[in-house]
Protein backbone atom coordinates (compact mmCIF):
# COMPACT_ATOMS: atom_id res chain seq x y z
CA UNK A 1 0.00 0.00 0.00
CA UNK A 2 1.44 3.39 -1.16
CA UNK A 3 1.49 6.21 1.76
CA UNK A 4 -1.62 8.05 -0.70
CA UNK A 5 -3.15 4.55 -0.36
CA UNK A 6 -2.90 4.56 3.23
CA UNK A 7 -3.96 8.45 3.55
CA UNK A 8 -6.95 8.58 1.76
CA UNK A 9 -8.09 5.47 4.05
CA UNK A 10 -7.17 6.98 7.21
CA UNK A 11 -9.67 10.35 5.50
CA UNK A 12 -12.09 8.04 5.27
CA UNK A 13 -12.05 6.05 8.55
CA UNK A 14 -11.73 9.68 10.08
CA UNK A 15 -14.77 11.22 8.46
CA UNK A 16 -16.70 8.02 8.89
CA UNK A 17 -15.71 8.55 12.93
CA UNK A 18 -13.50 5.59 12.99
CA UNK A 19 -10.10 6.47 13.50
CA UNK A 20 -8.54 5.95 17.29
CA UNK A 21 -7.04 8.92 19.25
CA UNK A 22 -3.59 8.62 17.86
CA UNK A 23 -5.00 8.04 14.04
CA UNK A 24 -6.93 11.29 15.15
CA UNK A 25 -4.16 13.03 15.77
CA UNK A 26 -2.10 12.21 12.66
CA UNK A 27 -4.84 12.73 10.57
CA UNK A 28 -5.27 16.32 11.76
CA UNK A 29 -1.67 17.21 11.62
CA UNK A 30 -1.44 16.10 8.09
CA UNK A 31 -4.43 17.97 7.49
CA UNK A 32 -3.06 21.14 8.98
CA UNK A 33 0.29 21.15 6.81
CA UNK A 34 -1.41 19.91 3.51
CA UNK A 35 -4.60 21.64 1.33
CA UNK A 36 -4.31 18.69 -1.19
CA UNK A 37 -5.57 16.85 1.86
CA UNK A 38 -8.52 18.84 2.87
CA UNK A 39 -9.55 18.93 -0.40
CA UNK A 40 -9.82 15.12 -0.44
CA UNK A 41 -10.89 14.90 2.77
CA UNK A 42 -13.51 17.23 1.43
CA UNK A 43 -14.66 15.44 -1.53
CA UNK A 44 -15.16 12.37 1.00
CA UNK A 45 -17.48 13.80 2.76
CA UNK A 46 -19.39 15.21 -0.25
CA UNK A 47 -19.37 11.95 -1.42
CA UNK A 48 -20.73 10.12 1.69
CA UNK A 49 -22.89 12.99 2.51
CA UNK A 50 -24.23 12.61 -1.62
CA UNK A 51 -24.81 8.69 -1.22
CA UNK A 52 -26.83 8.78 1.81
CA UNK A 53 -28.77 11.51 0.74
CA UNK A 54 -29.39 9.67 -2.17
CA UNK A 55 -29.87 5.85 -0.96
CA UNK A 56 -29.88 6.59 2.74
CA UNK A 57 -33.86 7.15 2.33
CA UNK A 58 -36.08 4.02 4.67
CA UNK A 59 -37.44 1.40 2.48
CA UNK A 60 -39.52 -0.85 3.19
CA UNK A 61 -40.88 -3.89 1.51
CA UNK A 62 -44.19 -3.52 -0.29
CA UNK A 63 -47.84 -3.58 1.40
CA UNK A 64 -48.06 -7.36 -0.40
CA UNK A 65 -44.50 -8.67 0.18
CA UNK A 66 -45.52 -7.52 4.06
CA UNK A 67 -48.96 -8.95 4.12
CA UNK A 68 -47.65 -11.78 2.18
CA UNK A 69 -45.03 -12.65 4.97
CA UNK A 70 -46.86 -12.02 8.21
CA UNK A 71 -49.64 -14.70 7.41
CA UNK A 72 -46.63 -17.35 6.16
CA UNK A 73 -45.45 -16.64 9.40
CA UNK A 74 -46.65 -19.29 12.03
CA UNK A 75 -47.92 -17.36 15.36
CA UNK A 76 -47.56 -20.91 17.41
CA UNK A 77 -45.35 -20.48 20.61
CA UNK A 78 -41.71 -21.84 20.10
CA UNK A 79 -41.91 -25.16 21.76
CA UNK A 80 -38.34 -25.57 23.70
CA UNK A 81 -37.00 -28.95 22.32
CA UNK A 82 -36.06 -30.08 25.60
CA UNK A 83 -39.41 -30.14 26.57
CA UNK A 84 -41.03 -31.27 23.92
CA UNK A 85 -39.16 -33.96 23.69
CA UNK A 86 -39.65 -34.87 27.77
CA UNK A 87 -43.46 -34.86 26.39
CA UNK A 88 -42.53 -36.98 23.43
CA UNK A 89 -40.69 -39.27 26.15
CA UNK A 90 -43.45 -39.19 28.72
CA UNK A 91 -46.16 -40.10 26.00
CA UNK A 92 -43.83 -43.23 24.76
CA UNK A 93 -43.69 -44.20 28.16
CA UNK A 94 -47.82 -44.08 28.73
CA UNK A 95 -48.12 -46.15 25.30
CA UNK A 96 -45.55 -48.59 26.93
CA UNK A 97 -46.99 -49.38 30.12
CA UNK A 98 -50.69 -49.31 29.07
CA UNK A 99 -49.58 -51.44 25.28
CA UNK A 100 -48.62 -54.07 28.32
CA UNK A 101 -51.49 -53.79 30.74
CA UNK A 102 -53.38 -54.47 27.43
CA UNK A 103 -51.61 -57.71 26.35
CA UNK A 104 -51.74 -58.70 30.31
CA UNK B 1 -43.26 1.59 17.58
CA UNK B 2 -42.84 -0.20 20.60
CA UNK B 3 -40.44 1.09 23.09
CA UNK B 4 -39.68 -3.00 23.43
CA UNK B 5 -36.18 -4.07 23.31
CA UNK B 6 -35.67 -6.55 20.34
CA UNK B 7 -34.56 -9.17 23.09
CA UNK B 8 -38.09 -8.47 24.89
CA UNK B 9 -39.53 -8.58 21.20
CA UNK B 10 -37.85 -11.71 20.41
CA UNK B 11 -38.68 -13.28 23.57
CA UNK B 12 -42.45 -12.28 22.83
CA UNK B 13 -42.48 -14.18 19.10
CA UNK B 14 -41.66 -17.30 20.80
CA UNK B 15 -44.44 -17.25 23.12
CA UNK B 16 -46.49 -16.76 20.16
CA UNK B 17 -47.20 -12.76 20.18
CA UNK B 18 -47.29 -12.29 16.39
CA UNK B 19 -47.45 -8.30 17.20
CA UNK B 20 -43.72 -8.96 18.76
CA UNK B 21 -43.14 -10.46 15.13
CA UNK B 22 -44.19 -7.29 13.13
CA UNK B 23 -42.60 -4.94 15.49
CA UNK B 24 -39.22 -6.26 14.42
CA UNK B 25 -40.00 -5.94 10.88
CA UNK B 26 -40.80 -2.81 10.72
CA UNK B 27 -38.02 -2.17 12.89
CA UNK B 28 -35.03 -3.53 10.75
CA UNK B 29 -36.48 -3.72 7.31
CA UNK B 30 -34.78 -0.42 5.72
CA UNK B 31 -31.84 -2.01 6.78
CA UNK B 32 -32.03 -5.55 5.48
CA UNK B 33 -33.79 -3.93 2.49
CA UNK B 34 -30.50 -1.82 2.04
CA UNK B 35 -28.14 -4.61 2.50
CA UNK B 36 -29.89 -6.57 0.01
CA UNK B 37 -29.92 -3.98 -2.51
CA UNK B 38 -26.50 -2.70 -2.03
CA UNK B 39 -25.30 -7.11 -2.76
CA UNK B 40 -27.99 -7.81 -5.38
CA UNK B 41 -28.98 -4.37 -7.05
CA UNK B 42 -31.62 -2.50 -7.92
CA UNK B 43 -34.11 -4.74 -9.81
CA UNK B 44 -33.07 -7.93 -7.95
CA UNK B 45 -35.71 -9.56 -6.01
CA UNK B 46 -34.13 -8.47 -3.24
CA UNK B 47 -37.40 -7.88 -1.47
CA UNK B 48 -37.89 -11.28 -1.41
CA UNK B 49 -34.14 -12.53 0.00
CA UNK B 50 -35.34 -9.98 3.11
CA UNK B 51 -39.03 -11.73 3.01
CA UNK B 52 -36.56 -15.15 3.08
CA UNK B 53 -34.92 -13.80 5.72
CA UNK B 54 -37.20 -12.73 8.24
CA UNK B 55 -38.99 -16.31 7.98
CA UNK B 56 -36.13 -17.67 9.35
CA UNK B 57 -36.42 -15.00 11.93
CA UNK B 58 -39.81 -16.23 12.44
CA UNK B 59 -38.94 -19.91 12.38
CA UNK B 60 -35.53 -20.06 14.32
CA UNK B 61 -35.32 -17.14 15.83
CA UNK B 62 -31.53 -16.75 17.32
CA UNK B 63 -31.38 -16.91 21.11
CA UNK B 64 -29.41 -13.80 22.45
CA UNK B 65 -25.91 -14.14 24.42
CA UNK B 66 -26.98 -13.56 28.01
CA UNK B 67 -24.56 -11.06 28.58
CA UNK B 68 -26.78 -8.29 25.96
CA UNK B 69 -29.46 -9.34 27.50
CA UNK B 70 -31.22 -6.11 29.38
CA UNK B 71 -28.79 -3.85 27.58
CA UNK B 72 -31.69 -2.75 24.49
CA UNK B 73 -28.53 -1.02 22.02
CA UNK B 74 -26.33 -4.27 22.62
CA UNK B 75 -29.50 -6.43 21.95
CA UNK B 76 -30.23 -4.46 19.20
CA UNK B 77 -26.81 -4.36 17.74
CA UNK B 78 -27.10 -8.53 18.33
CA UNK B 79 -29.54 -9.20 16.34
CA UNK B 80 -28.87 -6.89 13.76
CA UNK B 81 -25.56 -8.59 13.20
CA UNK B 82 -27.59 -11.79 13.04
CA UNK B 83 -30.16 -10.72 10.66
CA UNK B 84 -27.55 -8.93 8.56
CA UNK B 85 -25.50 -12.31 8.21
CA UNK B 86 -28.86 -14.22 6.97
CA UNK B 87 -29.48 -11.40 4.24
CA UNK B 88 -25.61 -11.72 3.18
CA UNK B 89 -25.84 -15.41 3.22
CA UNK B 90 -29.29 -15.46 1.36
CA UNK B 91 -27.59 -12.56 -1.25
CA UNK B 92 -24.78 -15.08 -1.39
CA UNK B 93 -27.34 -18.02 -2.59
CA UNK B 94 -29.26 -16.38 -4.82
CA UNK B 95 -26.55 -15.10 -6.94
CA UNK B 96 -24.53 -18.39 -6.95
CA UNK B 97 -27.83 -20.18 -8.23
CA UNK B 98 -28.74 -17.86 -10.57
CA UNK B 99 -26.16 -15.81 -11.43
CA UNK B 100 -28.66 -12.79 -11.65
CA UNK B 101 -25.87 -10.30 -11.04
CA UNK B 102 -23.57 -11.56 -13.54
CA UNK B 103 -26.20 -11.74 -16.36
CA UNK B 104 -27.21 -8.29 -15.47
CA UNK B 105 -23.74 -6.78 -15.52
CA UNK B 106 -23.27 -8.23 -18.83
CA UNK B 107 -25.89 -6.78 -20.05
CA UNK B 108 -25.79 -3.29 -18.58
CA UNK B 109 -21.65 -3.26 -19.98
CA UNK B 110 -23.24 -4.47 -23.52
CA UNK B 111 -25.58 -2.04 -22.97
CA UNK B 112 -22.91 1.05 -22.72
CA UNK B 113 -21.19 -0.29 -25.12
CA UNK B 114 -23.84 0.08 -27.55
CA UNK B 115 -25.03 3.37 -26.38
CA UNK B 116 -21.88 5.14 -25.60
CA UNK B 117 -22.10 4.47 -22.18
CA UNK B 118 -24.48 6.66 -20.26
CA UNK B 119 -27.95 6.59 -21.96
CA UNK B 120 -29.72 3.91 -20.26
CA UNK B 121 -29.63 5.84 -17.00
CA UNK B 122 -32.33 8.73 -15.70
CA UNK B 123 -30.62 11.45 -16.56
CA UNK B 124 -32.12 13.67 -14.07
CA UNK B 125 -32.29 11.04 -11.45
CA UNK B 126 -29.29 11.89 -8.98
CA UNK B 127 -30.51 8.61 -6.68
CA UNK B 128 -30.62 6.86 -10.45
CA UNK B 129 -26.64 8.13 -11.13
CA UNK B 130 -25.62 6.91 -7.29
CA UNK B 131 -27.29 3.93 -7.70
CA UNK B 132 -25.84 3.41 -11.10
CA UNK B 133 -21.84 4.42 -9.62
CA UNK B 134 -22.36 1.90 -6.69
CA UNK B 135 -23.65 -0.73 -9.10
CA UNK B 136 -20.82 -0.56 -11.02
CA UNK B 137 -18.38 -1.13 -7.54
CA UNK B 138 -17.15 -4.71 -7.39
CA UNK B 139 -19.38 -6.79 -4.58
CA UNK B 140 -17.39 -6.70 -1.49
CA UNK B 141 -17.06 -3.14 -1.64
CA UNK B 142 -20.50 -2.41 -2.82
CA UNK B 143 -22.18 -4.23 0.53
CA UNK B 144 -19.35 -2.51 3.13
CA UNK B 145 -19.69 0.74 1.61
CA UNK B 146 -23.77 0.20 1.62
CA UNK B 147 -23.68 -1.14 5.46
CA UNK B 148 -21.38 1.86 6.76
CA UNK B 149 -23.08 4.75 5.02
CA UNK B 150 -26.72 3.61 5.15
CA UNK B 151 -27.02 1.35 7.54
CA UNK B 152 -24.82 2.98 9.69
CA UNK B 153 -22.81 0.11 11.08
CA UNK B 154 -19.27 0.20 12.41
CA UNK B 155 -16.48 -1.09 10.57
CA UNK B 156 -16.27 -3.67 13.62
CA UNK B 157 -19.82 -4.81 13.10
CA UNK B 158 -19.29 -4.94 9.54
CA UNK B 159 -16.41 -6.97 9.90
CA UNK B 160 -18.82 -9.57 12.33
CA UNK B 161 -21.59 -9.14 9.73
CA UNK B 162 -19.12 -10.05 6.64
CA UNK B 163 -16.42 -12.41 8.12
CA UNK B 164 -13.70 -10.13 7.12
CA UNK B 165 -11.08 -8.65 9.57
CA UNK B 166 -11.61 -4.85 10.13
CA UNK B 167 -8.32 -3.76 7.98
CA UNK B 168 -9.79 -4.96 4.93
CA UNK B 169 -13.35 -3.06 6.06
CA UNK B 170 -11.39 -0.07 5.87
CA UNK B 171 -9.48 -0.81 2.90
CA UNK B 172 -12.54 -2.15 1.09
CA UNK B 173 -14.56 1.33 1.66
CA UNK B 174 -11.70 3.59 1.05
CA UNK B 175 -11.34 2.09 -2.50
CA UNK B 176 -15.20 1.71 -3.02
CA UNK B 177 -15.16 5.49 -1.74
CA UNK B 178 -12.40 7.00 -4.13
CA UNK B 179 -14.36 4.68 -6.87
CA UNK B 180 -17.50 6.41 -6.33
CA UNK B 181 -15.91 10.18 -5.35
CA UNK B 182 -13.90 9.84 -8.74
CA UNK B 183 -17.36 8.40 -10.59
CA UNK B 184 -19.74 11.04 -8.97
CA UNK B 185 -17.15 13.85 -9.69
CA UNK B 186 -19.43 16.17 -12.02
CA UNK B 187 -22.35 15.67 -9.54
CA UNK B 188 -20.26 16.56 -6.87
CA UNK B 189 -18.84 19.38 -8.40
CA UNK B 190 -22.53 20.41 -9.71
CA UNK B 191 -23.72 20.20 -6.55
CA UNK B 192 -20.89 22.63 -5.11
CA UNK B 193 -22.06 25.34 -8.15
CA UNK B 194 -25.27 25.00 -6.65
CA UNK B 195 -24.54 25.08 -2.93
CA UNK B 196 -22.43 28.66 -4.22
CA UNK B 197 -25.33 30.13 -6.29
CA UNK B 198 -28.35 28.74 -4.65
CA UNK B 199 -30.58 27.30 -7.73
CA UNK B 200 -28.41 26.36 -10.30
CA UNK B 201 -28.24 23.74 -13.47
CA UNK B 202 -25.81 20.74 -12.52
CA UNK B 203 -23.58 19.84 -15.15
CA UNK B 204 -23.56 15.73 -14.64
CA UNK B 205 -21.81 15.36 -17.97
CA UNK B 206 -24.73 12.83 -18.74
CA UNK B 207 -26.86 16.26 -19.39
CA UNK B 208 -28.49 18.32 -17.16
CA UNK B 209 -29.99 18.17 -13.99
CA UNK B 210 -31.87 20.57 -12.18
CA UNK B 211 -30.61 20.55 -8.39
CA UNK B 212 -32.38 22.84 -5.46
CA UNK B 213 -30.35 23.86 -2.57
CA UNK B 214 -32.50 23.84 0.47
Amino acid sequence: MTMEQRMHELLCAYALGEVDAAQRIEVERALASSPELRQELEKIEDTIGLVRESLGGGETMSAEAEKALMSAVNPEPRKNPWHSNGWMRMAAGFLVVGGGAISC
Amino acid sequence: MSSDSDGQLLRRWKSGDQTAFSMLVQRHQSALLRHARAILGAGSPYEDVVQDVFLKLAESPPDLPAEVLGDAERERVQLLSWLHKVTRNACMDTIRTETRRRRREQEVAEGEAAEGGHATVEEHDTRALVERELSKLPVDQREVVALRLMGERSYKEIAEITGKNVGTVGWLISVGLKALGEGLEPLLEGRKGATRNGSVRIETGLGLAQGEVS
